[in-house]
């Protein structure tokens, strides 16, 4: 259902990510959606989607092949909405530690680092987090304003192995836990967000933080409420 | 840990069907519809199994797994005569989010560990038909129960997680479709052999077997039912119809109640489970703006 | 060298092999008859079944008749002839806990029991709450009879279809039980003779020599060396007790719409019925006839003689349910049929006490030279369902 408030999103198609369900969801809330690797449509869109499920090195050599990371990252300095999703955001990161090293857009200061897999404990801990978790917002009003619904009872699906360690604390919109080990579960960093989970994928609360997502790039935040 | 309950539907062809012991070709009505309802009824995940592609040697119901997609915003996990990466890669781009694999992994030794590196471990789940063949032990199977393997499934279990496996889909052939309860002992093997996430199935009669399993068993991490979530669908809805091309209608013309079967609607479990504290995501009321 | 059977000339059956264009069995099967669109008379049976047989009616015409024969004083009024499977399984539970009735299972032991099958029986009694007469013929007469029947017949099965056939003719005259209830009338829903397709009993004066015995009744076993007392116990009593018990034996699915696999739901949530472990070889199936370890060899002969193997009959009755469509049945049988049974061979040829080129010759002795052509060294059928035959 399109409306006046409708959005082009260019899904980003490296040829690693549930693009389809993606585009779904972004048009079950009323919006535009397209998937596309061709610069002409990524620059005309008004917002960015990178997805990725699988291997962090994989997506960046296929994202560098096409020329796409140049392309990211030059769109986003100039102000493009983007939001990144599970691998997506991770690639967000300046590195990841999966097999070795690998760098990463370089977008948001920090590294991507294997979940462990014992608690403190010592019981086992069950990687990949497959499941259902609840978000929870840092204790920052501006963000609960730029995003709705991040609250103390929203659950998201979850599918990772590797989570990101984020270097500013500022940079964390939301946190997560999974048997007890807690980790970024959203980040923002100006025009960036960055979701770990699959909002696509999580029913109806999903879309609705999807959406507020989308909506939130065109709310602008009073000065005054915006340093912490 | 918070679990997940999982709808899992069996199809051939355009239908969906409902066995016992992975045998039997009863049509309930239309898989894409069952989904709908269930989502709308609470699943936190969906697992289409193609339960003939292996014998027929064919794919069929890619246009099934678009269509649920479009309105269905859960994990949906494809299984059934995926072969080759180009199946899982056709699959994935339907919009599945997991592919279950079984008689290829055995098969073809490597598959699983290819299909990971190339896919991701949490893309790929690996469904172990097991059937006890004496005191303490089981071997895998495939096809549905029909074609020996050798295999013991701890061992199959643990060779699994080595190749790189990101779950378990553990299906007790025995308990399936009897409403019998789940195999307590097969799901604690495969859970003290591995270190992966176990989705447990084959057996759920009533909602209790569902707390008791998550009670006696804190490793398991998801449950998958169709029996019960299936038959009470039907039960409740006399207007539900199979899909007119093809497959039997005489149960959906007799509608008789399994009596090893207490039905029960997703939404009931969940809040059955909540109030027994067993944690599970929320019942979706909240968000009507997206809920069907 | 065994002189070949001639089974075209046996069995009268056509030169030009034509099958079904609904579902996979051909006009090999002895009896089927396929009308002028091709398709056979089990097709336009079950076509009939579906859409033109008023099943309440014959509801009403059951309970008439089972208020003829229900006692109500602790004595046995119905036998059902009963393996332990689905189908006579549900026809005993349905009988006792549905119309009042109170039946005995009567079971014609198989040549060897199946651990799945021996299984099935016992739940069959305990969970379906269900009496049961079990009868054995003596073992060694039996193994004679048997590997008798597989040389002349082309059937090691003969022994035990006599006794299923005449036992329960002699418990039901021995504990003065009229009625006696079978399932399907299999010459009917399979592609036999048709002519009782609108009668609710079987003619068993008439009918048992030539559906069910293949020609050859347990009397004329005498011509083959089997003595007269021997072969006493496969025989029905004698007519006149029989008339004078006024015995009738019915099928279930005259009155009661037949689907197989609706038998194995029934039997699964009321009498403890469990499926094999495995499929069954010789097809895909593993709800249907497992007790007996020796019953492969039934269907690996049926696929010599007419090129019909176990995967065929299972997946015909299936398209004809609508479980399968046509494409899907030839798949399987392409895939299944003929598959030799190799679980059990050795038993089997221990239970015979022949050796495997014994075996293999008689084999060869029933294959027409119609149906199979000999390419490469390897036996090959000339026409298949899915038209991949050395000459389709």
């Amino acid at each position: 259902m399109q409306t006046d408030n409708s959005k082009n999103i260019a899904i980003i198609d490296y040829n690693m990510g549930n693009v389809f369900s993606l585009m779904s969801a972004c048009k079950k809330i009323g919006h535009n959606a397209f998937v596309t690797n061709e610069k002409d449509q990524i620059t005309k869109a008004d917002i960015i989607l990178l997805p990725g499920v699988g291997a962090f090195a994989d997506a960046m050599k296929n994202i560098q092949k096409l020329k796409l990371d140049e392309l990211i990252v030059e769109q986003v300095n100039k102000g493009k909405p983007l939001i990144g999703i599970c691998l997506g955001m991770q690639l967000l990161l300046n590195e990841s530690n999966e097999f070795g090293k690998t760098r990463g857009l370089g977008l948001i200061e920090g590294q991507v680092l294997p979940l462990p897999k014992q608690t403190d404990n010592g019981e086992l801990i069950r990687i990949p987090h497959l499941g259902w978790s609840k978000i929870s917002n840092m204790l920052d009003q501006a963000s609960t304003k730029i995003i709705k619904h991040i609250h103390n009872n929203n659950f998201q699906y979850f599918a990772h192995s590797f989570y990101a360690k984020v270097e500013n604390k500022n940079d964390i919109l939301a946190l997560s836990s999974y048997r007890g080990f807690e980790f970024a579960s959203a980040i923002k960093k100006d025009n960036i967000i960055g979701f770990q989970f699959h909002p696509e994928k999580s029913g109806p609360q999903g879309l609705e933080l999807l959406s507020s997502a989308i909506n939130s790039f065109h709310l602008k935040v009073p000065k005054t409420e915006q340093n912490l | 840990m918070t679990k997940r309950i999982v709808a899992r539907i069996d199809i051939k062809g355009p239908n969906l069907v409902k066995g016992i012991h992975l045998e039997g070709l009863r049509v309930l009505g239309e898989p894409h519809e069952f989904a709908s309802h269930h989502f709308a009824s609470g699943a936190d995940e969906l697992i289409y199994m193609d339960v003939v592609a292996s014998l027929f040697g064919r794919n069929s119901f890619d246009h099934i797994i678009s269509d649920t997609c479009k309105d269905v915003f859960i994990p949906l996990t494809v299984g059934g005569g995926i072969r080759t990466l180009k199946d899982i890669e056709r699959v994935l781009k339907f919009g599945a989010d997991k592919v279950a694999i079984n008689t290829a992994a055995v098969n073809n030794p490597g598959f699983v560990k290819e299909a990971a590196s190339a896919f991701g471990s949490s893309t790929i789940v690996v469904a172990i038909e097991s059937i006890k063949t004496g005191p303490s032990e089981y071997l895998a199977f495939t096809d549905c129960g029909r074609e020996h393997t050798g295999l013991n499934v701890v061992e199959w279990a643990k060779k699994i997680e080595e190749q790189g496996a990101g779950e378990i889909l553990l299906t007790s052939v025995d308990r399936e479709g009897t409403g019998e309860g789940l195999d307590q002992e097969l799901i604690k093997l495969i859970s003290d052999a591995t270190s992966i996430p176990i989705i447990a199935h084959g057996g759920i009669g009533k909602k209790e077997h569902v707390k008791e399993a998550f009670e006696i068993n804190d490793q398991i991490g998801a449950i998958a039912m169709a029996s019960c979530i299936h038959y009470e669908h039907v039960l409740s809805n006399q207007k539900l119809k199979k899909n007119e091309q093809e497959g039997n209608d005489d149960y959906l013309q007799n509608r008789r109640v399994n009596k090893k079967i207490t039905p029960f609607s997703l939404a009931d479990l969940k809040c059955y489970l909540q109030k027994n504290n067993i944690k599970v995501p929320s019942s979706l009321k909240e968000y009507t703006q997206y809920a069907n | 060298m065994i002189p070949n059977k001639n089974t075209q000339t046996k069995y009268s059956l056509p030169s030009e092999v034509i099958y079904c264009k609904k579902c996979t069995i051909s006009n090999q099967r002895p009896r089927i008859q396929l009308d002028e669109h091709g398709v056979c008379s089990a097709c336009n049976f079950a076509e009939f079944k579906k859409n033109k047989i008023d099943w309440t009616e014959r509801e009403q015409e059951l309970l008439k008749m089972l208020d003829r024969f229900r006692r109500n004083d602790g004595r046995y009024d119905v036998i059902v002839p009963c393996s332990g499977g689905k189908d006579s399984a549900y026809v005993a539970h349905e009988l006792k806990h549905k119309y009042g009735m109170n039946p005995l299972t009567v079971t014609w032991a198989p040549h060897i029991y199946t651990d799945i099958g021996f299984q099935n029986l016992q739940n069959m009694i305990r969970e379906g709450d269900l009496a049961n007469l079990s009868g054995s013929a003596a073992g060694q007469v039996h193994r004679k009879l048997t590997k008798l029947s597989f040389e002349i017949l082309g059937d090691p099965f003969q022994p035990f279809i006599y006794g299923q056939t005449t036992y329960p003719m002699q418990i039901a005259n021995q504990h003065d039980i009229p009625l006696v209830m079978y399932g399907e009338n299999g010459e009917v829903e399979y592609g036999g003779d048709t002519k009782n397709a609108f009668t609710p009993t079987r003619n068993w004066k008439t009918d048992h020599k030539k559906h069910y015995f293949s020609g050859i009744a347990p009397e004329d076993m005498v011509q083959h060396g089997v003595s007269l007392n021997d072969i006493k116990p496969y025989t029905a009593p004698p007519e006149e007790e029989l008339d004078k018990l006024g015995m009738e034996i019915h099928f279930y699915g005259y009155y009661k719409k037949w689907v197989p696999q609706e038998c194995f739901y029934y039997c699964s949530e009321n009498t403890g019925f469990k499926t094999n472990p495995v499929r069954s070889e010789g097809t895909y199936s593993k709800y249907a006839s497992l007790d007996d370890q020796l019953d492969g060899y039934h269907y690996y002969l049926a696929y010599i003689k007419f090129g019909l193997g176990r995967a065929t009959s299972d997946s015909a009755h299936e398209v004809r349910d609508g479980h399968l469509t046509r494409e899907e049945a030839v798949q399987l049988v392409k895939k299944f049929d003929g598959e030799f049974p190799k679980k059990y061979y050795q038993t089997f040829l221990d239970y015979c006490d022949i050796s495997d080129e014994h075996f293999q010759a008689v084999v060869d002795s029933w294959r027409s030279p119609h149906l199979w052509d000999k390419v490469g060294g390897e036996w090959k059928l000339r026409h298949t369902a899915a038209g991949d035959g050395t000459q389709d």
